[in-house]
């Protein structure tokens, strides 16, 4: 037979070609913010930017205990200056003294770049006078003596204004010299990557080399927790790939189990992953190839959508009748598998025109995936399959029982789905805006991260205003000119306070204005003498500061580099956000009092645009959303189409689109009352469960016959043993899809039986 | 403990000075050297004090000491308030172990544990007045003279850092009550502190 050996020479060489494809050309990215909408407003691009590449990605939060204070302490000294020489590091600090000693120093010696205060007055008559009088005061009161071992060098205060403006807020606090939780009993040190925070395996790297110091510099019970984006992506991973592999184990053997004794043949058992495995290889390919790299989750979610195609060749093994060859039958049933492929494409294609690049994704690997599943079910498995053929379902009978329970009944679908709606109309419906919900990560690892962060009073900043620019210095100082606004603010009480990345590194125009201000050597000493001797200064006392004028003037504006290694470029590069269009200062608002009052002033400081974090994120996610929406109902639209164009009845379509909808308006119903909150995971299980449902409806609505109907029975055995296993998930993305189909395709199945004209009466009477 | 009575000099009155000059000291009659046990016992008595305060700064920066004055308020075992009203208004709390300053409406909060030498500092006064002996010779090297109704109480700083700093301090007082504290520097810079109870 000619005709089946090139169609199995055509399609071992598609999946040889695929396969080496797969090896060779696929590149699997994880980054989450694919699944975020091409941002429309300015607002959403620096939300994304900050999310993709904000230095905070880079933190590791390190905590150490078990141990007693003062054992931690050394413990936490040991491991500081273990990873200080570590090149993985690019910043690494405890808080203790050594550390600040030299960060001290180094914000001395700059304080006439970086001090808000300096202007030409300052240091010149009045002014100065008015400086010394300030300072002589500050020395009355009772923290003076920690200013006076100062004055002489910096009598203006030049420094204090410095260190009220960098001033680590809300820093942990320290115990025996280095940061302590508020608890004290846990140690904390904070440390900056080099390598970017989705850098699996760099960040893999960078993990064992800070368990390696800790195992050097190992105190008897001190234990170690690493917190952190970059340390969570690595534990997700691997939580991801356990559970997936556990879960797999058990729903694969369940199935196995079940398919053996279906199939009672290897050869059998094997086919049926057939079209599945080549649908995916083919997508997985060709989505790579054509769009470079695929995303991790669409990839996860494309085999969660072709989880359908495991059923085809069941409906095809199944349903033969005894004596008709395999490739008459595949003729025979390909009509309603043809309508069960397009109408699951149909569901899908919607997703093409999206402007979410994962959904886009998601979409085509779907459609590419199911159309190679049915075309191999049509014709690859007939020619491939073994000349056994399953035994089961020729003699297999319904049992009453079961009979019983599938009997029509109309009016129990129509009474569940009123309920169902019902329910979602009384019941708040809860969608989840948050954007933390996107993260595939465990909630208690989540808890964790958020508790350490909080330790380290790392902001929380719900409100921002960003300043966009073409480039750092253009934005530094743009959010420099938004400063006398700013302070008008916080004086009438609007905002408590503000922190933008100019405090930490002010532009080169102003460092520049700043050194231009400062008066020379001969200059200054006839100012300083007739203002210290008014404001009681001792004039021959303050030499040193004409000393220290003069080496500030000979300093260069500081830049971006010189900030490297100072634990306040942290906080300078999280008041920038870099998109593609250029950078934006950020300003973190704090004590937020009056966000009208806030909004109403943010006109007249245009370009700069009042971000509200958690807002837009909202927003953002609402609006994904709604795209996911309108393209299902198009889907449906499309579906229904479809099915009245291929049955030709408005009727039958009916039969066949009203199962699955109500099914999956009642998985809603039933989520929410679960209490779930719906996300991205759930929608596309949705989709799933709509496809899975729209075929059981298809096949329940043939001719009918207890074959057909065992058919439908193992179908939808396998989809709930494969999908029940991942619904006990700890991780959100899994249990989420698991428990969706689970619900939906057993309530698919159980409406499409109730709901049929053939059904279960007719198959006991044959 | 009884006050001192007040009373005039003159007038007739001469003769009952002097008497009442005579049952005052017979009722100090301790006029030998007071020891230190002796003397923390007794500032342990008092459970809480209110005094007013002169301080002058006198620092080699400035051409003029620096005078301020207001009230300190102390309450047994771990807490000491200093509220200076002029010339300007401040008010430092230190309350068993957190130090809280008050100035220009802002309030600032220091854990002073983690600061031994600021730690010793407050110790050198809120020892004193609880009468801590064993706060006072961990932070000093002490040296009490005088007697209980003229008593000196000098402390040369232990602590390294604050060593650098503090020459050495120096507390006086008549029975239970503080009359000077003075902090010599190593510069040469001085604080004294002139302090006058209100009530007990």
């Amino acid at each position: 037979m000619p005709k089946r050996q090139v169609i199995i020479a055509a399609w071992l060489a598609c999946l040889f070609l695929g396969l080496y494809g797969l090896v060779t050309h696929t590149r699997v990215v994880t980054d989450l913010t694919a699944f975020l909408p091409q941002a429309a407003s300015q607002q959403q691009q620096i939300l994304i930017s900050q999310l993709q590449q904000g230095p905070a990605a880079r933190l590791v939060l390190v905590a150490l205990d078990g141990a007693a204070p003062d054992a931690l302490a050394s413990a936490s000294n040991a491991l500081a200056r273990r990873l200080v020489s570590d090149e993985h590091f690019d910043f690494v600090a405890n808080g203790s003294v050594e550390l600040e000693a030299r960060d001290y120093s180094w914000l001395f010696r700059h304080r006439y770049l970086l001090s808000r205060a300096v202007t030409a007055e300052r240091f010149a008559g009045g002014g100065l006078r008015h400086v010394l009088d300030r300072t002589r005061e500050r020395l009355r009161t009772s923290s003076g003596d920690l200013i006076k071992p100062l004055v002489a060098r910096d009598p203006t205060g030049e420094f204090l204004e410095v260190l009220a403006a960098t001033d680590y807020r809300g820093g942990p606090g320290s115990r025996h010299g280095v940061w302590f939780d508020r608890s004290g009993t846990r140690a904390l040190l904070l440390l900056e990557t080099r390598a970017p925070a989705l850098a699996i395996e760099a960040q893999e790297a960078v993990r064992q080399s800070i368990e390696r110091a800790f195992t050097a510099s190992a105190q008897p019970g001190v234990r170690i927790t690493l917190a952190g984006p970059a340390m969570y992506a690595i534990e997700s991973r691997k939580l991801i790939e356990r559970e997936s592999l556990t879960f797999t184990l058990i729903a694969v053997s369940c199935i196995v189990t079940l398919l053996a004794w279906v199939y009672r043949n290897l050869g059998l058992m094997l086919l049926v992953f057939v079209p599945a495995a080549s649908g995916i290889v083919a997508a997985v390919v060709l989505v790579s190839v054509s769009k470079g790299a695929i995303h991790g989750i669409t990839l996860a979610f494309a085999v969660t959508l072709l989880g359908e195609a495991v059923d085809y060749p069941s409906y095809l093994l199944l349903q033969a009748r005894p004596g008709l060859p395999l490739s008459a039958a595949a003729r025979e049933i390909w009509p309603t598998l043809r309508l069960a492929v397009l109408t699951t494409l149909a569901g899908g294609v919607a997703m093409l025109f999206s402007s979410i690049q994962g959904l886009m994704q998601l979409g085509l690997l779907g459609a590419i995936g199911v159309t190679v599943a049915g075309l191999v079910n049509r014709w690859v498995v007939p020619a491939i399959a073994p000349h056994q053929r399953p035994v089961l379902p020729q003699y297999w009978k319904a049992p009453t029982w079961l009979r019983r329970v599938l009997r029509p009944r109309r009016g129990l679908v129509g009474a569940l789905a009123f309920m169902a709606a019902a329910s979602l109309t009384i019941t708040h419906f809860g969608w989840q805006d948050d954007l933390g919900a996107l993260n595939p990560l465990p909630n208690s690892l989540k808890q964790r991260d958020q508790e350490l962060r909080n330790e380290f009073g790392a902001p929380d900043v719900r409100l921002l205003i960003a300043y966009p620019a073409s480039d750092v210095e253009h934005a530094l100082r743009g959010s420099e000119r938004l400063r006398p606004a700013l302070d008008a603010l916080v004086q009438s009480k609007v905002i408590a306070g503000y922190e933008m990345a100019a405090d930490f590194l002010p532009s080169q125009e102003t460092q520049r204005a700043r050194l231009a201000a400062l008066p020379n050597s001969a200059r200054l000493q006839i100012e300083l003498r007739e203002a210290a001797k008014a404001a009681g200064f001792r004039v021959e006392a303050l030499a040193p500061f004409l000393d220290e004028i003069e080496q500030a003037r000979r300093l260069a504006p500081i830049s971006l580099d010189d900030i490297s290694d100072r634990p306040w470029r942290l906080r300078a590069d999280a008041l920038l956000a870099y998109g593609s269009e250029g950078v934006s200062a950020l300003v973190a608002l704090r004590g937020v009092a009056d966000a009208q009052a806030l909004a109403a002033r943010m006109p007249e400081l245009a370009p700069a645009l009042l971000i509200d974090l958690k807002k837009d994120a909202g927003e953002l996610v609402a609006s994904y959303r709604q795209q996911v929406l309108v393209y299902t109902s198009a889907g449906l639209l499309l579906i229904t189409l479809l099915l009245v164009s291929h049955l030709r009845s408005a009727a039958s379509t009916l039969l066949v689109i009203i199962p699955p909808v109500l099914a999956v308006l009642c998985t809603v119903a039933a989520l929410s009352a679960l209490g779930e909150k719906l996300t991205l995971f759930h929608l596309v299980a949705l989709l799933l469960v709509l496809g899975i449902g729209i075929n059981y409806a298809l096949f329940f609505n043939r001719p009918s016959s207890d074959r057909v109907f065992f058919s439908l029975l193992v179908c939808c055995a396998t989809t709930l043993i494969g999908f029940g296993s991942i619904a006990f998930s700890s991780i959100p993305v899994l249990h989420g899809i698991g428990l969706t189909s689970v619900i939906g395709a057993g309530l698919s199945f159980l409406f499409s039986a109730w709901f049929s004209q053939a059904s279960a009466d007719q198959s006991a009477a044959e | 403990m009884l006050g001192i009575p007040q009373f005039k000099l003159g007038g007739g009155t001469l003769g009952r000075a002097l008497l009442a000059a005579m049952i005052a000291v017979g009722l100090h009659a301790e006029e030998n050297p007071l020891d230190l046990p002796r003397l923390m016992q007794i500032m342990a008595g008092a459970e809480t004090r209110e005094a007013a305060f002169i301080e002058r700064k006198t620092m080699s920066l400035l051409a003029e000491p620096l005078v301020s004055s207001g009230i300190l308020r102390y309450r047994r075992p771990d807490y000491v308030e200093r509220m200076t009203t002029t010339p300007s208004q401040e008010r430092f709390v230190y309350d068993n172990g957190q130090i809280t300053i008050e100035a220009d409406g802002r309030e600032r909060k220091i854990q002073a544990k983690d600061q031994p030498s600021l730690v010793a500092l407050i110790e050198s006064i809120r020892a004193t007045l609880a009468g801590d002996e064993a706060s006072l010779r961990r932070h000093f090297e002490l040296r009490l003279t005088g007697t209980r109704v003229n008593w000196l109480l000098e402390m040369t700083p232990r602590h390294e850092t604050l060593g650098e700093r503090v020459a050495h301090i120096r507390v006086s007082g008549r029975d239970d009550q503080l009359r000077q504290f003075e902090i010599k520097e190593v510069s040469g810079d001085q604080t004294l502190m002139t302090i006058s109870p209100l009530r007990r």
